[in-house]
This record gives C-alpha cells, sequence and structure tokens, in this order.
C-alpha cells in the first residue's frame, strides 16, 4: 500500500511539471514565432517534458492494476460510471501523446530556434491541452468521495 | 535537418496513431494483463478483469519510435521534396490522432 501511494504521489508530481513544462513551452514558442525567441528555454522544456512524461508513464503503468482491480471495479463501476470513463479516456489520451512529446523533442533539436515550425508549435499546443486535460480528469476522479 | 526531421516525426505520427486506431478497432493479437491473477495472456477468459491498455499503448509508442527512426533514415536527400511530403505526413498524422481520440471517447462512451 505503501509504495501505491508512493507511486500516486510521484506521478502527480510529475504530471504538474510535465503540465509547466510543455504550458512554458507551447508560450515560449509563440513568442519565438513572433520574433522573440528564446534558444535557451526553447531546448530546455522538450527535454524536461520528455523525461516528466517518461515518469509519468511509468509510474502510471506501476500503479495502473491496483486502481484497475481496487477503484474502477469495486466502485466506481457501480457508483460512478462517468468518472470510469473519463480515466479510461484519459489513459488513452496520454498514450496518444506520447509521439507528439517525442516529436517535440526532435523538432526542438533540429530546428533554428528563431524559425520553429508550426508543426513544433502544433505539438506543444496539443500536448498542453492534452495534459491539462488529463490533469483535470485525474484531479475529477482521485477526489471521488472526497469533496 | 529541419525538413528531415519534420518528414521523420510527421512518419512517426501517422504510424503511432495507425497502430494505435487498429489495436483499438479490432483488439487483433493484444497481450491482455489480468490483474487479480498476474497472468499475460491472449485469450482472456470471460468474467475476469482484463486489460488491454499495456500493450496497445506499447504498441502505439514502439510504432511511432521505430517509424520515426526510420523515416529519418531513409528520409527524402532533396529538402525541396522531403518537405513536400514532411506537410503530407504531418497532415495525415493529425487526422489520424484525432480521428483514434474521437473513436476513443465514442468506444467508451457506448461501452456503458
Amino acid at each position: 500500500m505503501f509504495w501505491i501511494k508512493l507511486g500516486l504521489v510521484l506521478h502527480t508530481i510529475a504530471a504538474g511539471a510535465l503540465t509547466g513544462s510543455v504550458t512554458h513551452l507551447a508560450l515560449t514558442l509563440r513568442k519565438a514565432r513572433r520574433g522573440r525567441p528564446n534558444p535557451r528555454l526553447q531546448r530546455l522544456y522538450p527535454a524536461v517534458a520528455a523525461g516528466c512524461y517518461l515518469a509519468v508513464y511509468v509510474l502510471g503503468t506501476l500503479i495502473y492494476p491496483r486502481y484497475r482491480v481496487e477503484v474502477r471495479a469495486n466502485w466506481l463501476d457501480d457508483h460512478a460510471p462517468w468518472a470510469s470513463v473519463l480515466f479510461d479516456l484519459k489513459e488513452n489520451l496520454a498514450t496518444l501523446l506520447g509521439p507528439l512529446v517525442l516529436a517535440m523533442v526532435v523538432l526542438s533539436r533540429a530546428e533554428e530556434p528563431a524559425k520553429p515550425s508550426r508543426a513544433l508549435l502544433g505539438c506543444a499546443a496539443a500536448v498542453a491541452l492534452g495534459v491539462w486535460f488529463n490533469v483535470v480528469s485525474g484531479l475529477l476522479v482521485g477526489s471521488m468521495r472526497s469533496v | 535537418m529541419s525538413a528531415r526531421a519534420r518528414f521523420a516525426t510527421g512518419a512517426g505520427t501517422l504510424a503511432a496513431a495507425t497502430v494505435y486506431l487498429v489495436a483499438t478497432t479490432t483488439r487483433l493479437g493484444l497481450l491482455f494483463y489480468l490483474p487479480t491473477r498476474g497472468e499475460w495472456t491472449f485469450d482472456p477468459p470471460t468474467g475476469v478483469i482484463a486489460m488491454d491498455w499495456f500493450a496497445r499503448s506499447n504498441a502505439t509508442l514502439a510504432a511511432g519510435a521505430l517509424a520515426t527512426w526510420a523515416a529519418w533514415r531513409w528520409a527524402p536527400s532533396d529538402p525541396k521534396r522531403c518537405a513536400r511530403h514532411a506537410g503530407r505526413l504531418w497532415a495525415l498524422g493529425w487526422m489520424m490522432l484525432g480521428w483514434s481520440a474521437a473513436y476513443t471517447a465514442m468506444w467508451l462512451i457506448a461501452q456503458r
């Protein structure tokens, strides 16, 4: 039980760092496309986001089976089926964000910081939106039976 | 360099989204995890909790990484041609990603 709780806390911390880094990246790239590049941050944020994504993914994988049996099957499916659907949607969306995170890292290394492509900005914006959706979904499902 | 990167990542995104969608719609060859038994199986028994997310997710990420590497390696050498194909790959990749997300949402809601 202790290790599962610890995994959940670390999963949450990594998700928070991922949200911050990728949101800042999207905003930094928007500025860069308007003529105000920041080469250091445009290289740093994708690397931080990729490390956080990996941590969130691995930790989430470790705690997912426990959630599926103890939380979803034993409680959510009977009392709040909408929360089960929301959680599954979040997990699958996280998978679909994976290739975009990889693309962000590759493109940010290959492109001129002064001229980031629309593909890179699109990746950062899509990952930021997806991660925000996942964080809010995780918070809603995790707060069931609390407030 | 930039066109080559866009070509490679576009191919990776398209491949990952395609593998995800095929795995989700067909369930062909998916390995299921049975969390109550701690076992893996291709043929989950009825009435037992079976999780296909691990297989689908890992296959999607592996396909994306592999396709990115392969497309980087075998990208067209002409930068203009590379950029033209990169645009097409990204357009298809975004479309498949959107379709995958929409299909997943409808599939999950329909299951309830």
